[in-house]
């Protein structure tokens, strides 16, 4: 992974004595608070619900030992003994105070961590392939460029006072796993004529309110122009985008007012005016940064198990583990392990400082110290050896980290909610947990198959609601929480906005309305090869609609059926 | 009370002086941006001695006119519209303006260093206590930089230096004048 | 000042306090206390008047932070909150 040089070193201890002081004329009164926010929120600290709230960037998902028992330290020292992986590769401390956080920020830098441009209106954390560098279907590894793009982003004067936030994603493989069609700039890695590398360029994708998916900007940009092309279009959007309308101030509003071509027009022309060879990362830059991201030493292992194959055919969980959570490795003998934070009942995404700590210990036993975080909330160990799988399952079952269902109904997305944050209208954790429990059995969730399933407490969609292929929205409905499901969602290569299916649910109904949709699927699906997001793209919401909402239709249950049992039930 | 803050040249690296006024730019006058293209057009050559102001929502095809300005102040209406910046960067890098550039209005402590990296080289503030800082020698920045913006060598890692690029560049420079 | 008041019902002025961050409610005598029982009551308009007066003060004294009125219901003479996000605020913890 990426190590600090001394000029990263100094560049985040200077950013976060910069902070010291401008809490300190925060707290002397120089700096009334409409003055401080945006400086706060560009490193990362909002006032939320319950108080300050800090959100610490794990630069496209990539974590080290000591890094997590650094956050873990925090969580004790600072907070609550906790902390929440976001759905943008970050990790929130709920409980922490202003005048603690300039230490947190030194605490941090001393791991090579930081909070720089978690929030406010500029360039946010780039966010990557959870399994870059070790997916077996990559083409090039995202991560020397999601680097470039880190520092290149890092208090650049000009676009650090957008009409509002940035968002930028980026893949090098086949299947995308980073979301990047829903990001206000999504990069694929690609192979252009003749064999070399470039990216395609998305513009204008995102969630919140108006959902788009990002359309097609440039369909294959030279590697050694990225730069000098990120900032024509940073340029363009920071010109042009509005500023009069915060609902209206997102490149994706921009982008479909001119229409793609007219803004790919004026992308061009920015580019074609502004000096190219000055503003693109210099060929030794490059260099300087690619051999981080080589593999660690992986050793020969073989390439099956017999130990792992027995153990396989004997304990169904540890099956249920290898088949759900982990996945091939580049190199044959190694796995790529997901732990999943989503034990049924726990709070997606949360882990506490002893889990920090375990995960760090589990990462330098069996994993080259490295974790990723990915933005389904979950952590990757990138580098696990067939044949230590059973050693390391035992190891996640005593510290409560062995949750097999990865990838399943269970494995649900769920924003902070009205529990914590202060723009929510409702719940989104209890809604998570009450699901998740009422689809405990795992042998069910197994029939059930992939599916995602994304909880958001707002319309801002931090818990990627419009994604999700079961997407619950939270409403406030005259003073209750109500909570409107969409159906259809897809954040990958397909990437669709879910469709609402209908009149919204009060939250005990919640767990029956979705029992009730899975009924639908599983009773009327072609094959069990057909998965959920399939058999919707067959039938639409129909007959999600006659069962949900007791039509015409004689077998559908009734609204009443639907209000028996209650949240936590 | 207003203070003009100077940092010297567009090449100077640090701010320099601090004044209240002296230099000859501080009474220039300065045009309306209508007025100071009409001077323009006239043919008196009166433009080339007298300033313009502007706001953040100025045209971009109304900014490639001005570069013959002694003096461009760009009023920044809340410190927030991060326009200005891009204005500066078009002016400096794109239209190689070379005169002075002014920001004035909402024009706080905070963002003085990232203003003058894009390529303000004036401030005009009347914040006090971001005057009662810069009087006592208090500017924050950040110390080392990612961006090699031409007009404000900051401390850059060598790998990431312009100076190293264009050495290293076999092909023609494309930049404009 | 934000205010998620209507007229007719009694309220009470919340902030959070500048250098914690923590939750609190404008008590009588101009104290700031953490817990809503001890909060003063804004009964009509000229007392929602005086307690956003009295909070801006403490606004610009750089001692709080986000101020509001939110509404209360009145149980025995004691405020309790009458949505759940102020439920959730007052408890000082997640429901979860």
């Amino acid at each position: 992974m990426y190590r600090y040089d001394d000029f990263d070193h100094e560049f985040v201890r200077s950013r976060a004595a910069q902070f010291r002081d401008q809490v300190s004329r925060r707290l002397s009164g120089d700096l009334t608070e409409d003055q401080f926010r945006p400086l706060r929120l560009q490193n990362g600290l909002y006032l939320q619900l319950h108080g300050y709230m800090l959100r610490v960037a794990i630069p496209y998902g990539v974590v080290s030992s000591s890094q997590l028992r650094a956050l873990a330290d925090i969580a004790r020292r600072y907070d609550r003994g906790y902390g929440h992986f976001t759905t943008r590769q970050n990790i929130q401390f709920n409980w922490v105070t202003l005048t603690d956080t300039p230490d947190i920020l030194d605490r941090l830098a001393e791991v090579e961590m930081h909070a720089v441009q978690t929030s406010g209106n500029c360039i946010r954390n780039v966010t990557s392939d959870p399994l870059a560098g070790v997916a077996a279907d990559e083409i090039e590894d995202p991560r020397i460029w999601a680097e470039a793009l880190r520092q290149w982003s890092s208090v650049h004067p000009e676009f650090l006072f957008l009409p509002r936030k940035f968002k930028i994603a980026i893949t090098g493989a086949a299947e995308d796993r980073a979301a990047i069609l829903f990001h206000d700039i999504g990069l694929r890695i690609v192979k252009g004529k003749g064999g070399a590398t470039g990216f395609a360029v998305y513009v204008g994708g995102g969630q919140g309110r108006t959902p788009y998916v990002a359309q097609l900007l440039r369909g294959f940009l030279e590697r050694r122009h990225l730069l000098s092309y990120l900032e024509a279009v940073m340029r363009v959007y920071n010109l042009h985008g509005r500023r009069d309308n915060l609902y209206k101030a997102r490149i994706k509003i921009l982008v479909n007012a001119l229409g793609i071509d007219e803004f790919a027009r004026q992308v061009e022309a920015e580019w074609q005016s502004i000096d190219r060879e000055a503003l693109d990362l210099p060929d030794a830059e490059v260099e300087r940064i690619t051999p981080h991201f080589a593999l660690p030493p992986l050793l020969r292992r073989p390439a099956t198990d017999g130990a792992i194959a027995r153990r396989r055919a004997r304990d169904a969980d540890f099956d249920r583990f290898v088949r759900n959570n982990t996945a091939p490795h580049r190199i044959p003998g190694y796995r790529i392990v997901t732990v999943a934070l989503k034990t049924p009942g726990q709070v997606p995404g949360d882990a506490t400082a002893d889990q920090m700590d375990a995960l760090a210990d589990i990462a330098e036993r069996y994993s080259h110290a490295e974790a990723r975080v990915t933005y389904v909330q979950n952590i990757v160990l990138p580098h696990v050896a067939l044949a230590d799988l059973a050693d390391l399952y035992d190891r996640l079952v005593a510290d409560g980290l062995a949750s097999a269902n990865a990838g399943l109904i269970t494995d649900i997305i769920a924003c902070p909610g009205l529990d914590y944050c202060n723009l929510a209208n409702a719940r989104a954790i209890p809604v998570a947990q009450a699901i998740a429990r009422r689809f405990d059995d795992p042998d069910r969730a197994a029939e059930i198959g992939a599916l995602r399933l994304n909880i958001s407490g707002c319309i801002n969609a931090c818990g990627h609601h419009h994604s999700g292929n079961i997407g619950i929205l939270g409403v406030d409905k005259k003073g209750t929480e109500h909570y409107q499901i969409t159906l259809g969602g897809s954040p990958g290569d397909d990437a669709e906005v879910g469709t609402i299916v209908g009149p919204s649910f009060a939250a005990e109904d919640v767990p029956d309305a979705i029992e009730a949709i899975i009924a639908t699927y599983l009773e009327q699906r072609d094959s069990a090869g057909e998965s959920f997001l399939e058999f919707y793209r067959r039938v639409g919401t129909g007959p999600f609609k006659a069962r949900l909402y007791g039509s015409r239709s004689d077998n559908a249950p009734t609204r009443s059926r639907v209000l028996e049992t209650t949240i936590g039930g | 009370m207003t203070l003009l803050f100077r940092t010297g040249t567009i090449a100077g690296a640090r701010p320099r002086s601090l004044d209240a006024g002296s230099q000859t730019n501080a009474s220039r006058a300065v045009l309306p941006l209508a007025e100071w293209l009409a001077r323009a057009e006239d043919g008196s050559g009166a433009h080339e001695t007298t300033g313009v102001v502007i706001d953040a929502d100025t045209k971009p095809a109304d900014l490639a006119t001005l570069s013959d300005a002694p003096l461009i102040v760009v009023r920044l209406a809340k410190f927030t519209d991060g326009r200005a910046y891009s204005i500066a960067r078009i002016m400096r890098e794109t239209h190689g303006y070379t005169g002075e550039l002014r920001v004035t209005g909402d024009v706080l402590l905070d963002q003085i260093a990232l203003l003058q990296r894009a390529g303000f080289d004036s401030f005009e503030i009347a914040h006090l206590p971001t005057i009662d800082a810069l009087a006592r020698g208090h500017l924050p920045s950040i110390a080392s930089c990612y961006q090699d913006l031409p007009h404000m060598p900051p401390a850059i890692r060598p790998t990431l230096r312009r100076a190293a690029r264009s050495a290293t560049a076999n092909h023609s420079n494309e930049r404009r004048p | 000042m934000p205010s998620n008041t209507s007229s007719s019902t009694p309220s009470v002025l919340t902030a959070n306090l500048l250098r914690t961050g923590e939750v609190v409610y404008l008590a009588p005598g101009g104290r700031w206390v953490p817990r809503l029982d001890d909060a003063r009551l804004a009964l009509d308009e000229d007392e929602r008047t005086a307690v956003q007066e009295t909070a801006a003060r403490y606004v610009a004294a750089g001692e709080i932070v986000a101020p509001y009125l939110m509404d209360v219901r009145l149980e025995g003479g004691f405020p309790k909150p009458a949505s759940m996000r102020e439920v959730i605020r007052a408890s000082r913890r997640p429901t979860v």
